[in-house]
C-alpha cells in the first residue's frame, strides 16, 4: 500500500522558534548590560569616597534645590544691594569661602587653585552664583547650628520685615557697626570675627521667604551621613553646584547592587530557558517555564544566597582561606562537648521518636483502637505548640528538688521527702526526653501519611495466605514502610539537632550545651563572634545536607508504596483481645507525654506565686490572662503573627505547587534540585538561617529587607516550606497524568489546567500544606528574636520576652493562648477539607 | 475533517527503538485502527499524533500542515483533536455535563450553544438523563461514554481512541463498538483507534495497520488483512492459524514429517511455511480430502466442533467445523480433511515466527 | 558652713537648669528613637511623661534585652549609621567601648548632681542604678541559716546545687558583678561558684525557682525582687551582702550626630536634661531602680537608703571590665559553665 507523498507546505506559524530565539538573545543582552551598569555604578561609588551609594541621588536632588533657592531667595536679596555695597559683600563672601575651603583642604594655596579651577569650569552665566551656592550647600550640610527658637522667630517674620532683615545681614558682613535685629543679635551673642560672619551668613541662608524654604534639612542631613570624609565633601559640594550628577548616573549608582543582581538573575534565567527549550527542541514559548524560572530565581536569591554566603564566610572569614576558625572552634573543650551532646541527643531522639511514632501511627491509623480519631489529632498536638513551651512545662515537672512529678515519684517509692528527685531534667537524658516529646510528631505525620497511601490489597494477600495481623505487620507492612520510616527518622534527627528553644531552657542550668546554644552565645560577641557563630553553624548545615541526601536517596530508590490512583480505604486490623489493653497503654502515653505538660502550663498561668499550689488562698487569678490579652502590644503581635504566617503559607503553597509540578510532570535534568533546596532549608537550624539573612539582606547584594516584615517571611519560608511541599508532592503523585493531558487536548493552556483540574483535585492537600506551613511560622521564636524590628514583633517574640524578663505565669498564659488559637485553626481546616485532611 | 500523514517517524526512549521508520496516511473521514500486541508502539504512535510525545525523527502532518517534526511542534491544545484515554480520564470533581462541556467552555462559546451541543452529543451516547451526575456515580461503561462524548462535542477534526473498551465487559464492548461506529458515520470524523483486540479492529475499521515491535507489518482493509496476510505474524495475529513446514515439489507441497501432499500452483519454490486456518478445513468422505489423520482431541462448543487432528509424525492440524458438517467426529476416529484455502510463505523470510508474540 | 554654701549653690543650679529647660520645651520638635533595655512598663510611663513635656517631639522607644540590643547595634554598626538617636542600655563598660569607637556625641549635664562616675567629656552619664544583691524565700528557708555574703554564696556547702545567677555572656549587669567579684576575690571565686553547682539562667526563671523552693539563694538585681514584692505581693526578700552589694549604673548616651537616625541633637540634649532632672529620676524610682541624683532622698519601693548602699558598694573597675572582658568571660566559662570532668 504505497502512501501518496504530499507537498510539504511550511505554513506561517513556524516563525515562532525564530521569535523566541531573538527574544532570548535580547534578554541575554539586557542582562549583560545590567551587570555592566551595576559594576560601573559600584566602581563610581568606590572612586567617589562616599560612605553610601545614596550620596549620588542626594547630590542630584541638591542641584535643583540650590538653583531654586538661589533664584527665589538669594538673587533678589543681592540685587537689593547698591552696586558699591554688592561689590564689597561679594569680595567678603569670596574671602570667607576661601577660608572655609582652606579649612576643608588644609592648605590655602591648593584651596585657591581648586576654587578658581572649579569656577572656571562652570558655564559663563553660572559662574557668579557659584560662591553663594557653594556656601548654601556647605552650610546646609555642615554649617553653624541655629537653635530652633531662633528659627521659629525667623519664620514668624512677614515678607517686608524679612527682606529688610536679610538686607541688614548682608551689610553687617562688611560693616560691624550696623545694629543687628534682635534675632540675629541673639544668635551672634558673644561671637566675633569669622565665626560671627559665618553665623550671619547661615542666618541669611536659612531665612529665605516662607514660601521658598531653604535647602530641605532632611536632604542635607542624609547627604551629611552619605559623605563623611572632608575630601569627599569638597567633591560633593562641587558636584552639587555644577550639577554633574545626571539622573541616569545617580540612579545606576544608588541601585548599582540591585541592578547587578537582577542582571545576573536574568542571565541565569536566559541560560536555563535556552537549556530547557533546547532540550525540548520545541522553541515554543510556554508560560510554565517563565513561572518556574521566576520561582527558581526567588529561591536562588532568598534561599541559596544566604546559606552559601554563610559557608563561604566560614571558610574565608576575612578574605583569605583559613581553617583557623574551625581548628580554634572545634578544639575548644566546651564546643567539643556541645558537638558531642548535639549528636547524642539528636540520634537518641531519632531512635526514641521513631520507636514511639511507628506503633502509634499503626495503632491509630490501621487498627480499631478505641477513640483513635481523637488520639490522632492529640498526638499531633505537640507539633502545634512551640517547643519552648514544652520545655517550660517539663522544667516545672521534673526539676530534681521540687518537680511535681519527682515529688509524686518520691512519695510513690517512699523516698525521703527532701531527697533530690529520681529524675533530673537538667541532664542529657532530660534534654533527650523533652526533644522526643516534641519532635516525634514529625515522624508520626510522615509515617501515618505513608500508611494511608498503602494499597490494602498487599496486606490482604498476606492475610489470605494465612498470616496473622501481627505477622503481616512484620512481613508486609513494615518492609513496605521502611522508606518512609527512615525518612521520618532522619527528619526527626535534623529537627532535633537544629532546635534552639529546648536546649536553651533545659540544657543551660545543667551545663548541657548544644551547638545551637553555643551559636547564640558566640552571636552576642560582636563581629568576631559572628564569624565563630557561622563556623559552628556550618557544622550543623553539613550534617543536615548529608542526612537529607541519604533520606532522599532512600526514599527515591525503594519506593514500594504503589500509588494506586484512587485513594483506597485502608483496611482496619481487628485487635480483638488486645483492643482494651492497647487502648489503656496509648491513653497512658497520651496522659504522660501530652496532657500533663499542658495541664501544668494551664495551672501555672492562673497562679500568682509559682511556688504555691492553686488551692492556696489568693494564689488563683485570671490576672495574667486579662493582662496579656488586654495589652495593645500583645494584640499587635498577634496581628503580626497572623499576617506573617498567612503570607508565608500562601507564598509557600504557590512555590510548593509549581515546584512539585516541575518535579513530577517534567523530565528535565536537575528537576530534583529545587526540592532538595527546600528540604535543605528546613534542615538548616533557624539560627543559621537568621544569621545568613542578616548578613546578606542588608543591601550588600542589592536587596535590603533588613528590619522589615519581608526578612521574617523569607526566613519562615526557608525553614517551614518543606512540610507543605511534602504534602503537595504526595497529593500530586496520586493524580493520574491523563486527567491533565485530557484538559490540554481539549484546548486548555497549562495555567488553565492547573487552576481548573489539578488545583481543585488536590485542594484538600493544598489546604493541609498551607496549614503545615502556617502553624510553625505563626509561633516561630528563635529566628524572630534575631530578626525582629519595632514594627515586626510576633507572638513568639512576645513569649520569649515574657519568659526571660517578666514572669512565668504570664508566659504560660501566652503559651496556652497560642495553643488554643492553633487548635481552633486546625478545627477550621478540618471542616474546610471536609475532614479529609487535617493534622 | 483532517487527513493524517506520518512520514518516516522513528521514536526511541534512550536506546530502545519503539517506532521504526513509520510511514502511513489516514484519509479524511477514515476509521483506521493501529493493531498489535502490547508494547508494539501503537499507543506511542497515537501520543505522537496527539502531541504528547515528540518523534525522535520524521514528521507528522494534518492535511498538509506540519504539526510535529524536528524543528516544528504544535502544542496539543492547538491541534483540534478529541481523545479518549484508556483510563477514561473523566474529571471526578465535575458533573457529567461540565465534563462534556469543558472543551466548549475553553473555546469560550456562549451558554446556549454549549447546552445545545452537549445535549446533542449526550443523547448520541444515551447519557442525557445522567447529565447532572458526578462520574463516581456512573458505571465503567457510562464513564467511558462520557469520555467519548467529551471527545466529540467540539467536533474535532480528528478523534483518537486509546483502547477505550478494554475495561468493559464483553456484552457492553459489543454494543459500544456499534455505537462508536454509528457516531463516526454521523459526524464523518477521521478516527485513529488503538487496540490489541483483533475482533474489535476487524469490526470497526476501514483500514487496519498491523504493528509489531514498532515496525508496520501490513496496512489494509480487514478483508485483505485476514485473507492475504503479508507475513506469518499478521496471519497468526489476526484470526486463528496453524503453521506447518513443507517442500514445494512438482505442483504440490510435501509436508515434512507426515509426508502428506497439498496441491499448490503458486510461484514459490523450495522450503515454505504453510498456514491453514481451522475454519478453512472441512471433513470429507474418505478419498475426497487432501489430508488424512486421526482425531486426537475433540471439544464440542455448541456452535462449533473444535478438534485437533494428528497428520502423523506429531504434526497436528486444528479443525473448527460446524457440528452438522463434522459428521459425528470423535477422538480416535480416522478422518479425511478437505482444505478449502491456505497461505504459503517463503521459509527464510518468516523468521522464527513461533516467538513473534512478544 | 562650707557644706551649707555648697547646698544652696547646688539648689540654685538645679532650679536654674530646670527653668531654662522648661521654657524651651515647645520648641523641641522632630523625631528621636531611643534603644533601651528598661522594663516595658517603665518605658510606657516615660513615653507618656515625655509626650506631655515635649508636645511636638515624636519620641519612640525600642525595647529589647541587653544582649539582643547589643547584637542589633553590632549589626547596624557595620552599615555606618545606627537605627537610634539615644541609648539607655547596659553599663559604663559598653559606653567606654562605644566612645572609643567614635559612636557617641558629647552632651552637657551638671556632673556635680550625680553621685556616680561619669564621663568628663560628657559622652555618657549614669541615669539609673541597678543593684546586684542576693535574694531568698523567707517562707521556704529562714534568713539566718542562709549565707549573707557573695563570698559564702560561692563557698558555703549548705547551698550547693541550690543557687542560681545570670549569664555574663548575655547579661551586662551579671558581667559587671562578676568582674567586681573577680577583682575582690580573684578568679578562684569562679572555681568556688562552679564547685558549688551554681545554675546559669535568666532572672525570671531564678525568681520562679525561689518561689518553688528549688533554689535557696540567687544572685539577682534588687529591682527584680522589689517588682515582684510590689506587684505580686510576693514574700521574696533581698539580702544586702555583708561583703558589699554591687551598684551597677546604667548610662544614657547620644549617638554622634552624623551616625544617628534622625540627627536631632537638640532634642537629645533636651531629653538628657529631663532624664537627669527631678521628675525624670522619679520614673527611675518607679522602675524600682535607684536614682543617680546626689540629693535624691526617696528610694525605690521597699528598698534601703541609696547613699547607704553606695557606701557599702563593692565598686566596679569599668576600665578593667571593658578591656579584660574576654579574659573574665573565658575564666568564668572555664570554671562555671563547662561541665566538670566526671
Amino acid at each position: 500500500m504505497k502512501n501518496k507523498s504530499r507537498p510539504q507546505a511550511q505554513l506561517g506559524d513556524n516563525r515562532e522558534p525564530a521569535i523566541v530565539k531573538t527574544a532570548l538573545a535580547i534578554a541575554l543582552l539586557v542582562g549583560v548590560l545590567m551587570i555592566a551598569a551595576g559594576v560601573m555604578g559600584m566602581n563610581a561609588f568606590t572612586a567617589s569616597g562616599f560612605d553610601s551609594e545614596d550620596g549620588f541621588s542626594h547630590l542630584y536632588h541638591m542641584k535643583r534645590a540650590l538653583d531654586t533657592h538661589y533664584d527665589t531667595a538669594i538673587a533678589p536679596a543681592l540685587d537689593s544691594l547698591s552696586g558699591e555695597e554688592r561689590a564689597q559683600t561679594e569680595d567678603k563672601l569670596d574671602a570667607m569661602l576661601l577660608a572655609c575651603w582652606a579649612e576643608l583642604m588644609g592648605d590655602e594655596e591648593a584651596a585657591r587653585a581648586d576654587l578658581d579651577a572649579f569656577v572656571a569650569s562652570l558655564p559663563e552665566k553660572e559662574q557668579d552664583s557659584a560662591t553663594m551656592k557653594l556656601f548654601d550647600v556647605a552650610f546646609a550640610v555642615d554649617g553653624p547650628k541655629v537653635s530652633s527658637k531662633i528659627k521659629k522667630q525667623l519664620s514668624a517674620m512677614d515678607d517686608s520685615e524679612r527682606t529688610a532683615f536679610r538686607r541688614t545681614l548682608l551689610l553687617a558682613l562688611t560693616d560691624e557697626s550696623i545694629g543687628l535685629p534682635d534675632a540675629a543679635a541673639a544668635a551672634t551673642e558673644g561671637k566675633e570675627g569669622a565665626e560671627r560672619e559665618r553665623i550671619l551668613l547661615q542666618l541669611f541662608l536659612i531665612s529665605g521667604s516662607a514660601v521658598s524654604e531653604s535647602v530641605p534639612t532632611d536632604l542635607a542631613n542624609s547627604l551629611k551621613k552619605a559623605v563623611r570624609k572632608d575630601t569627599a565633601r569638597i567633591e560633593a559640594y562641587k558636584k552639587a553646584v555644577a550639577g554633574s550628577v545626571g539622573f541616569a548616573l545617580q540612579f545606576i549608582v544608588s541601585h548599582s547592587r540591585t541592578i547587578c543582581m537582577l542582571g545576573i538573575l536574568l542571565v541565569i534565567d536566559v541560560a536555563l530557558l535556552f537549556f530547557l527549550l533546547g532540550a525540548d527542541h520545541s522553541w515554543h514559548f510556554d508560560m510554565k517555564w517563565i513561572i518556574i524560572l521566576l520561582i527558581i530565581d526567588f529561591m536562588l536569591l532568598f534561599q541559596m544566597l544566604p546559606l552559601i554566603y554563610l559557608v563561604v564566610k566560614a571558610f574565608f572569614p576575612n578574605g583569605s582561606f583559613t581553617l583557623e576558625t574551625f581548628t580554634r572552634l572545634y578544639t575548644y573543650p566546651m564546643n567539643w562537648s556541645a558537638l558531642k551532646n548535639t549528636l547524642i541527643a539528636a540520634s537518641a531522639t531519632m531512635v526514641l521518636g521513631t520507636l514511639l511514632a511507628f506503633p502509634l501511627a499503626w495503632l491509630v491509623g490501621r487498627t480499631n483502637l478505641y477513640g483513635r480519631k481523637f488520639f490522632r489529632s492529640l498526638f499531633v498536638l505537640t507539633y502545634m505548640v512551640p517547643p519552648y513551651v514544652g520545655a517550660m512545662a517539663w522544667l516545672r515537672l521534673l526539676n530534681p528538688n521540687v518537680g511535681d512529678m519527682n515529688v509524686f515519684l518520691r512519695t510513690l517509692f517512699g523516698m525521703a521527702p527532701d531527697a533530690t528527685g529520681p529524675i533530673n531534667i537538667y541532664s542529657l537524658g532530660g534534654l533527650i526526653w523533652v526533644l522526643t516529646t516534641f519532635y516525634y510528631p514529625y515522624a508520626f505525620i510522615t509515617i501515618s501519611r505513608a500508611m494511608e497511601k498503602m494499597d490494602p490489597t498487599l496486606e490482604e494477600a498476606s492475610r489470605i495466605s494465612g498470616a496473622s495481623p501481627l505477622k503481616t505487620l512484620f512481613t508486609v507492612t513494615l518492609p513496605m514502610m521502611t522508606p518512609s520510616l527512615i525518612a521520618g527518622a532522619l527528619l526527626v534527627f535534623v529537627c532535633a539537632a537544629s532546635c534552639y528553644g529546648i536546649p536553651s531552657i533545659i540544657g543551660a542550668p545543667g551545663k548541657v550545651h548544644t551547638v545551637t546554644t553555643r551559636i547564640i552565645e558566640y552571636y552576642g560577641l560582636g563581629t568576631q563572634g559572628l564569624n565563630d557563630a557561622t563556623g559552628l553553624a556550618v557544622f550543623l548545615m553539613v550534617i543536615a545536607i548529608i542526612v537529607l541526601y541519604v533520606s532522599d536517596v532512600v526514599m527515591a530508590k525503594k519506593q514500594y508504596i504503589t500509588v494506586s490512583g484512587k485513594s483506597t480505604r485502608p483496611n482496619t486490623v481487628d485487635l480483638r483481645g488486645w483492643r482494651v489493653p492497647l487502648t489503656v497503654m496509648v491513653s497512658l502515653f497520651a496522659v504522660i507525654v501530652i496532657l500533663i505538660p499542658f495541664a501544668t502550663i494551664l495551672t501555672t498561668s492562673f497562679k500568682v506565686d509559682v511556688g504555691k499550689s492553686l488551692r492556696d488562698p489568693g494564689n488563683f487569678t485570671f490576672g495574667q490572662w486579662t493582662l496579656i490579652f488586654s495589652r495593645q502590644e500583645t494584640l499587635d503581635c498577634l496581628k503580626n503573627s497572623l499576617i506573617f504566617g498567612a503570607v508565608t503559607a500562601t507564598v509557600g503553597i504557590v512555590i510548593a505547587c509549581v515546584m512539585s509540578y516541575l518535579l513530577q510532570r517534567t523530565h528535565i535534568r536537575g528537576r530534583k534540585l529545587p526540592d532538595f533546596m527546600i528540604t535543605l532549608g528546613s534542615g538548616t537550624p533557624s539560627v543559621v538561617i537568621a544569621l545568613g539573612l542578616i548578613m546578606t539582606m542588608k543591601g550588600d547584594f542589592g536587596v535590603n529587607i533588613y528590619n522589615t516584615a519581608y526578612i521574617m517571611i523569607v526566613a519562615y519560608l526557608i525553614k517551614y516550606l518543606m512540610m507543605g511541599m511534602r504534602t503537595v508532592v504526595s497529593a500530586m503523585s496520586q493524580i493520574h497524568v491523563s486527567l491533565e493531558e485530557c484538559s490540554q487536548v481539549s484546548g486548555a493552556s497549562w495555567l488553565r489546567t492547573m487552576f481548573k483540574i489539578t488545583g481543585p483535585l488536590i485542594f484538600p492537600s493544598i489546604a493541609a500544606g498551607w496549614f503545615l506551613i502556617f502553624i510553625p511560622s505563626f509561633y516561630e521564636l528563635s529566628m524572630t528574636t534575631l530578626l525582629y524590628s519595632n514594627t515586626t514583633k510576633t507572638i513568639g517574640f512576645q513569649l520569649y520576652e515574657y519568659w526571660t524578663f517578666t514572669s512565668q505565669p504570664q508566659a504560660c498564659a501566652m503559651a496556652f493562648g497560642i495553643l488554643i488559637i492553633v487548635v481552633a485553626l486546625n478545627f477550621v481546616l478540618n471542616k474546610l477539607t471536609k475532614g479529609e485532611f487535617s493534622i | 475533517m483532517a487527513s493524517v500523514t506520518i512520514q518516516n517517524v522513528t521514536k526511541a526512549f534512550g536506546n530502545s527503538v519503539v517506532l521504526d521508520k513509520f510511514n502511513a496516511t489516514f484519509e479524511n473521514g477514515e476509521f483506521v485502527t493501529l493493531l498489535g500486541p502490547s508494547g508494539c508502539g501503537k499507543t506511542t504512535m497515537l501520543r505522537i499524533i496527539a502531541g504528547f510525545e515528540k518523534p525522535t525523527s520524521g514528521s507528522v502532518l494534518f492535511d498538509d500542515r506540519v504539526v510535529s517534526s524536528g524543528k516544528v511542534f504544535l502544542q496539543p491544545e492547538k491541534r483540534d483533536i478529541g481523545m479518549v484515554f484508556q483510563s477514561y480520564a473523566v474529571w471526578p470533581h465535575m458533573t457529567v455535563f461540565d465534563n462534556v462541556a469543558y472543551p466548549l467552555t475553553i473555546k469560550k462559546q456562549d451558554k446556549a450553544t454549549i447546552r445545545k451541543k452537549v445535549e446533542r452529543v449526550l443523547s448520541a451516547v444515551h447519557l442525557i438523563q445522567y447529565a447532572d451526575r458526578i462520574p463516581s456515580q456512573l458505571s465503567g461503561g457510562q464513564q467511558q461514554r462520557v469520555a467519548l462524548a467529551r471527545a466529540l462535542v467540539a467536533e474535532p477534526a480528528l478523534l483518537l481512541l486509546d483502547e477505550p473498551l478494554s475495561n468493559l465487559d464483553a456484552k457492553l464492548r459489543e454494543s459500544m463498538r456499534f455505537e462508536i461506529k454509528e457516531i463516526q458515520k454521523e459526524y464523518g470524523i477521521t478516527v485513529v483507534y488503538v487496540t490489541h483486540d483483533q475482533t474489535e479492529a476487524m469490526a470497526m475499521s476501514d483500514r487496519i495497520v498491523v504493528i509489531n515491535r514498532g515496525v508496520i507489518q501490513q496496512i489494509g482493509s480487514p478483508r485483505e488483512i485476514y485473507t492475504a496476510p503479508a507475513n506469518p505474524f499478521v496471519a497468526d495475529f489476526v484470526g486463528k492459524i496453524e503453521f506447518l513446514e513443507g517442500e514445494v515439489r512438482d505442483g504440490a507441497i510435501e509436508l515434512t514429517g507426515c509426508g502428506q501432499r497439498l496441491p499448490y500452483k503458486g510461484p514459490l519454490t523450495g522450503s515454505v511455511i504453510v498456514g491453514i486456518r481451522p475454519e478453512q478445513v472441512q471433513y470429507a468422505a474418505a478419498g475426497e480430502g487432501e489430508l488424512t489423520g486421526m482425531v486426537r482431541t475433540h471439544f464440542y462448543l455448541g456452535d462449533v466442533d473444535d478438534c485437533r487432528v494428528d497428520l502423523g509424525e506429531g504434526k497436528e492440524l486444528r479443525v473448527i467445523a460446524d457440528p452438522y458438517m463434522s459428521m459425528g467426529v470423535a477422538a480416535g476416529k480416522q478422518v479425511t480433511l478437505k482444505v478449502r484455502s491456505f497461505h504459503v510463505f517463503p521459509k527464510d523470510e518468516a523468521g522464527d515466527f513461533r516467538k513473534i508474540l512478544t | 558652713m562650707k557644706k551649707l554654701l555648697a547646698l544652696i549653690l547646688c539648689a540654685a543650679l538645679t532650679l536654674g537648669v530646670a527653668a531654662t529647660s522648661l521654657a524651651v520645651n515647645e520648641d523641641v520638635e522632630g523625631k528621636v528613637m531611643i534603644y533601651t533595655s528598661m522594663y516595658q512598663f517603665v518605658i510606657d510611663m516615660m513615653d507618656e511623661a515625655l509626650a506631655k513635656e515635649f508636645p511636638n517631639l515624636d519620641v519612640e522607644f525600642f525595647y529589647g534585652g541587653t544582649g539582643s540590643l547589643q547584637t542589633k547595634l553590632a549589626g547596624e554598626m557595620e552599615t555606618g549609621t545606627l537605627g537610634c538617636d539615644m541609648m539607655l542600655v547596659a553599663e559604663p563598660a559598653y559606653s567606654l567601648e562605644l566612645k572609643e569607637g567614635g559612636w557617641l556625641e558629647p552632651m552637657e549635664a551638671d556632673g556635680s548632681k550625680l553621685r556616680f562616675e561619669y564621663d568628663e567629656e560628657g559622652y555618657w552619664y549614669p541615669v539609673r542604678v541597678c543593684n546586684m544583691v542576693l535574694a531568698y524565700n523567707p517562707e521556704k528557708y529562714s534568713a539566718d541559716e542562709l549565707p549573707n555574703s557573695f563570698y559564702d554564696f560561692a563557698n558555703d556547702e549548705s547551698v550547693k546545687g541550690m543557687i542560681s545567677m545570670g549569664n555574663p555572656l548575655t547579661s551586662g549587669t551579671t558581667m559587671a558583678a562578676v568582674a567586681a567579684l573577680s577583682d575582690k576575690y580573684g578568679y578562684d571565686y569562679f572555681k568556688a561558684l562552679g564547685n558549688n553547682g551554681v545554675m546559669i539562667e535568666s532572672g525570671s526563671t531564678a525568681l520562679a525557682k525561689l518561689q518553688t523552693g528549688e533554689c535557696k539563694l540567687v544572685m539577682i538585681l534588687e529591682e527584680s525582687v522589689l517588682k515582684v514584692r510590689k506587684e505580686e505581693g510576693s514574700q521574696l526578700a533581698c539580702i544586702y551582702p555583708t561583703d558589699g552589694n554591687i551598684m551597677i549604673p546604667s548610662t544614657v548616651m547620644t549617638v554622634a550626630e552624623d551616625r544617628s537616625a534622625n540627627m536631632n541633637i537638640e532634642a537629645c540634649q533636651a531629653i538628657t536634661d529631663w532624664l537627669l532632672s527631678e521628675d525624670g529620676q522619679q520614673y527611675i524610682l518607679e522602675g524600682y531602680m535607684h536614682s543617680v541624683f546626689a540629693g535624691m532622698k526617696d528610694v525605690p519601693y521597699d528598698s534601703i537608703d541609696t547613699d547607704g548602699l553606695i557606701a557599702t558598694d563593692m565598686g566596679v573597675d569599668w576600665v578593667r571590665c571593658y578591656t579584660q572582658r574576654e579574659e573574665i568571660r573565658t575564666q568564668f566559662q572555664e570554671s562555671v559553665t563547662i561541665p566538670e570532668k566526671k
